[in-house]
């Protein structure tokens, strides 16, 4: 690991031990400037009072850290005033300063600066011409500067950075993500050419973010000097906010406009944020434009999240839109073996089957009914049986997802999904934007509730039983032909049984 | 912690220091005041981690220890409270404020999170005449860069005893205008000796505002103590009486500005600087908003006078002429007339001197008949 690595996972690690504002107002801009073979380290700090509180709150704390983390015994740990900046030379170079003159405008009224040989008032230093002898110092010097502007944000990637385990080999991939998959594989081949923006969505626990971290993964395997920032949006709006909050909006654009690859999950929280949607829809416009990579997941599709400024929808479904679909049995057997492997943990196949069959509705909880088993099994020292595997599994189901529901819970949850008023909804009216969620009330009572036709009519305003029969068969038609219609139903559902 | 001390002395004490607070800081403990005793002194001590400002009140002490508090709250209840004995108690965090009929709780928070002032050693220092110090940095201080691309012109420069031995050189710029002054240290207080060594910092434009803001603050009579300068590892400190201001110095190498001072001219000019001012202000209310461009035309000879005109497209167009004493030939330069009036106002005498070589190369601006101060301004192109 280079100086600069180490120094980047200190401050990973320093970043959750410290309060917030301690950790930025103390470690902002430092760097290891040196870092010998003996084990002699020096820590670069902007000014006096920053190396007086680190040598007394933090020199036994970082000796410990970066022993850790480099695995070499230290020696000395000393602080050092000093900004990689400043080690830059002034050179001028001739020519340069002739082609300066010559831009000026002739014509107009301009003011003049001053022109002292071996200093140039007119280009910032970083931007010189660099003298053949000086190159490998002043690029040095730059990638300083560069570490130094990021330094803040930076340390948040370290913390919040990709999970290794996640990775295109450990995917498991079934008929639901297959195309997800495919997607994303190209991407990561790929990176801004293939498919982008790459919008992943599915219900929670299927592998969207094990997907979407694989990409991130194989993309540093491959090179390890591109950027990639893997974040949730609900993480982009509070370092949104923090920034604007502490003056910090350049550095926040700087990083997140600066990156090859940019991952945000679970991006429907940002939904109802505008100025957030604002800040993501300049950086994705100007990483787009840039071929740089942008992948996204969330829980619906982009059409269902709401709130979502319109631009923002029509980029999102600009690129390449994939879903991952709960597993099949064959695909949950599979993910269970894989697991089973990974633990180093025989079962036997008919008991893989049989977890398989109870639980279908996502990975996170089959993997949950296999540590149950796994760890049940390891307590009483008995190996599991087929009754055991029923009794463990069926616990964990009552808890989850078999709520009882109460047809004015159904309501609730269908009027504040529709934006519809309650009283709307029991009352006369048949307009459409009432109509509809009516009917959807109608047959979710029906289907999850097993009530009776009348009982339906009477819950819903007295309305007569026949009008709840036709309201059934419409919306169980419209599920078998409409992929969109099946969605809705299936996010409802879960909506219903969420905790 | 247990003291005594007047109202007047703590409100003093704390309007030197609380301008250092830090504001908009992600360290909300930046926002108070270390009170602290030590060696039976009261110490007062603010920082925004640039600067830190430390002021020593004269307390009766009872009871050692240390807290800190807003230092905005406090100095505003000071401000309001009477003037006489104040009798400051600390329970846990709480801090009591006991005056004849006021009594006052402020909430404290411990100071084990404050930071530390870096150590420096003070036994090592320039001395200077407070009063000389604060004229000099005033007349350079305008003078300050703002703009943050090229951090080595954002401060003062102070170049201690290598120009000649015995003289600090403050030197600002902007990349188009100079102003340099020459100012001579003191060689020792008493029995104190002065450092002789050769130095050269950069520093900050807002330590150097800071210093002559708390310098003000006092009264003439206690003048007579020169101010002390210590630097150390990157790190300045100015003393002065009770007070002790930290900063850190800009790093980089200021720019050989001495080159550009021209020896040579061609027209010369005697100004009456009230009246230059005046018919100044009147061109630039003609002048062109962006480049803000005054011209100046120089005739000797018989006529032995300067016109100063303007034209602007919006607000119309000005000329007046002014009698003045010159040497050497006709001339004519455009100036932006913020650069000059700046200038002129900070030459605290009334008669100047304005040097010209051409309307291409910088003029000079100067006190007459004084070499201690010089103010260049690089001309606008036409």
């Amino acid at each position: 690991m280079s100086p600069q690595q180490i120094w980047q996972v200190i401050l990973g690690e320093l970043e959750l031990t410290l309060s917030k504002a301690n950790f930025t107002t103390w470690f902002k801009n430092t760097f290891i400037g040196e870092f010998t073979e003996h084990g002699d380290v020096v820590v670069c700090v902007p000014s006096t009072f920053y190396k007086t509180w680190l040598e007394r709150r933090f020199h036994q704390t970082l000796i410990k850290l970066i022993e850790k983390t480099s695995g070499k015994p230290i020696r000395t740990l000393n602080f050092k005033v000093g900004t990689g900046k400043t080690n830059l030379p002034f050179v001028v170079n001739n020519t340069d300063q002739n082609s300066l003159t010559e831009t000026q405008p002739e014509e107009k009224p301009s003011l003049v600066e001053f022109k002292i040989p071996n200093y140039t008032f007119a280009t910032p230093p970083s931007t010189l011409p660099i003298n053949q002898n000086t190159i490998n110092n002043t690029q040095t010097s730059s990638n300083f500067s560069q570490k130094n502007e990021f330094s803040v944000l930076d340390t948040s990637l370290v913390s919040y950075t990709l999970n290794p385990k996640h990775t295109f080999e450990g995917f498991v991939v079934g008929k639901g993500s297959e195309l997800a998959h495919a997607a994303a594989q190209a991407v990561a081949a790929r990176p801004g050419e293939a498919y982008n923006p790459l919008f992943i969505y599915g219900g929670v626990g299927l592998g969207k973010t094990h997907l979407m971290q694989a990409i991130g993964n194989s993309v540093l395997a491959k090179d390890t000097s591109k950027r990639v920032i893997y974040t949730s949006s609900e993480r982009f709006t509070n370092e949104y906010i923090h920034s604007i909050r502490s003056g910090k909006g350049k550095e926040f654009k700087d990083l997140y406009r600066n990156v090859d690859l940019l991952i945000i999950d679970d991006i429907q929280f940002i939904s109802g944020k505008e100025s957030t949607q604002e800040e993501f829809f300049h950086t994705f416009n100007t990483l787009h434009q840039n071929n740089k990579q942008v992948v996204i997941s969330s829980d619906r599709p982009p059409k269902a999240i709401k709130l979502l400024e319109s631009r923002l929808l029509s980029r999102f479904e600009w690129g390449m839109i994939a879903d991952v679909a709960p597993p099949d049995l064959e695909t949950r057997i599979a993910i269970l073996e894989a697991k089973c492997k990974e633990k180093a943990y025989n079962l036997e196949k008919k008991i893989v089957t049989l977890i398989a069959e109870l639980v279908q509705n996502n990975v996170r909880e089959l993997e949950g009914a296999l540590n149950k088993i796994i760890a049940y099994h390891e307590l009483k020292n008995t190996p599991p049986t087929e009754g055991l595997v029923r009794s463990l599994i069926s616990n964990l189901e009552n808890y989850a997802s078999r709520k009882i529901l109460s047809p004015k819970y159904v309501l609730q949850v269908i009027s504040s999904f529709y934006g519809v008023a309650l009283e709307d909804l029991l009352g006369k009216s048949r307009e459409k934007r009432l109509a509809y969620p009516r009917q959807i009330i109608m047959y979710l009572l029906r289907e999850e509730m097993k009530l009776s036709f009348p009982t339906i009519g009477d819950e819903l305003g007295g309305r007569d039983h026949t009008t709840a029969m036709h309201a059934c068969d419409k919306i169980r038609r419209e599920i078998d032909s409409s992929s969109r219609v099946r969605e809705t139903i299936t996010q409802l559902k879960q909506q219903l049984y969420a905790a | 912690m247990k003291f005594s001390c007047t109202q007047e002395n703590l409100y003093q004490g704390l309007q030197v220091v609380s301008h250092a607070t830090s504001k908009n800081n992600t360290l909300p403990i930046l926002n108070n005041v270390l009170l602290k005793i030590e060696n039976k002194e009261l110490k007062l001590l603010s920082t925004n981690l640039e600067i830190a400002v430390n002021a020593t009140v004269r307390a009766k002490i009872e009871e050692v220890g240390e807290i800190t508090a807003p230092a905005k709250l406090l100095l505003e209840y000071l401000s309001v409270c009477p003037p006489g004995k104040i009798d400051i108690e600390l329970k846990g965090a709480d801090i009591k404020i006991q005056t004849q009929n006021d009594n006052t709780l402020v909430k404290g928070v411990l100071s084990q999170d404050f930071p530390f002032v870096p150590p420096i050693n003070k036994t090592i220092s320039y001395g200077l005449s407070v009063q000389d110090f604060k004229q000099a940095l005033q007349k350079v201080m305008f003078a300050v860069s703002k703009n943050e691309a090229r951090p080595e012109l954002c401060g003062v420069f102070m170049d201690f005893n290598s120009n000649k031995e015995g003289v600090l050189t403050l030197a600002a710029t902007d990349s188009y205008r100079l102003a340099e002054k020459k100012m001579s240290l003191l060689g020792n207080f008493g029995d104190k000796q002065y450092n002789k060594e050769a130095q050269k910092v950069i520093v900050p434009g807002k330590t150097i505002q800071e210093v002559l803001r708390v310098i003000s603050l006092f009264h003439e009579d206690e003048a007579q103590t020169p101010l002390e300068i210590s630097i150390q590892d990157s790190q300045i400190v100015f003393s002065y009486g009770t007070v002790e201001i930290y900063s850190r110095l800009i790093e980089g190498k200021y720019p050989d500005y001495t080159q550009i001072i021209p020896h040579q001219f061609k027209t010369s000019t005697q100004i009456q600087v009230s009246e230059w001012i005046k018919r100044i202000k009147a061109a630039s209310l003609f002048s062109n908003t962006g480049v803000q461009g005054v011209v100046f035309e120089f005739f000797g000879g018989n006529e032995q006078k300067v016109v100063i005109s303007s034209v602007s497209g919006q607000t119309g167009e000005h000329t007046s002429s002014v009698l003045s004493k010159l040497d050497g030939e006709n001339n004519k330069i455009t100036l932006n007339y913020r650069y000059l009036l700046d200038g002129l106002m900070n030459l605290l005498v009334e008669e100047a001197e304005l040097q010209i070589v051409s309307s291409e190369s910088p003029c000079v601006l100067r006190p007459k008949g004084v070499e201690d101060y010089l103010y260049i301004i690089m001309p606008i192109r036409q």
